[in-house]
């Protein structure tokens, strides 16, 4: 890899991996680092010519092979990398975003949250039907659907 | 006896203390603040068979401490 020299040392089941801090950002270094916290011990150190050394050391009862670990650890460098990339190149766009779905979802507060209901409460609602001459109240349906046959026999006995 | 040592411009001092302030009660952990550059912890395991563990686990602690520090001071 050109952007990560990666070196082994056996003895000491551990793994040195040099990154580039021109290549990598060094959020992304530290990012892929806390990833592996869990997995491994894992150290940060300065190398003379400025970039990031990462060491990362098996722990007791894990016995992957450190080459793996060191291969693992180059692909999360270059998954947080990428996010890191994208956020920075459209970061004001996702948060655009974000803002215009809390405010849809009426987490902004304020105004959008406190409706006034009084008006229904002062309503009166009941059962008693109300003249509806003109059969505004009427679905389509109801006013110009096809009917069933006994309503048909029910409106020709009236003709 | 093992030591440590975090580099200033990647471990805040603040998260090398509360490490050591954690992990006191597995061991006496010091800390020695005169390299320039290195913040050096000798770690001395009241348990000897796992001070290496000790070692990394503290190590981990601080790394991450310092990790939020970062993303912290980041905003």
């Amino acid at each position: 890899m050109s952007t990560a020299a990666t070196t082994v040392d056996t003895a000491n089941r551990s793994v040195r991996v040099e990154v580039d801090l021109g290549v990598h950002a060094r959020d992304a270094v530290f990012g892929a680092a806390y990833v592996f916290i869990d997995r491994c011990y894992v150290w940060l150190d300065k190398a003379a010519n400025g970039n990031l050394v990462v060491e990362l050391r098996a722990r007791g009862d894990d016995d992957s092979a450190l080459e793996d670990l060191a291969g693992e650890f180059g692909n999360e460098l270059l998954a947080q990398s990428t996010r890191s990339a994208v956020y920075e190149r459209s970061g004001d766009l996702i948060q655009a975003i974000v803002n215009r779905a809390l405010v849809g979802a009426g987490a902004g507060g304020g105004a959008t949250s406190a409706l006034d209901l009084s008006e229904l409460e002062s309503l009166e609602l009941d059962d008693e039907p109300f003249d509806d001459p003109l059969g505004i109240a009427m679905s389509w349906e109801e006013k110009y659907g096809k009917k069933s046959p006994d309503e048909e026999k029910t409106e020709g006995s009236k003709k | 006896m093992s030591t440590v040592k975090f580099h200033r411009s990647i471990y805040f001092p603040d998260a090398v203390s509360e490490g050591v302030a954690v992990f006191a009660e597995y061991g006496q952990l010091r800390i020695d603040e005169s390299d320039a550059d290195y913040i050096e912890v000798s770690v001395d395991a009241t348990d000897t068979d796992s001070e290496g563990a000790l070692v990394g686990a503290f190590a981990n602690y601080v790394l991450g401490a310092s990790v939020h520090a970062h993303q912290e001071q980041a905003g």
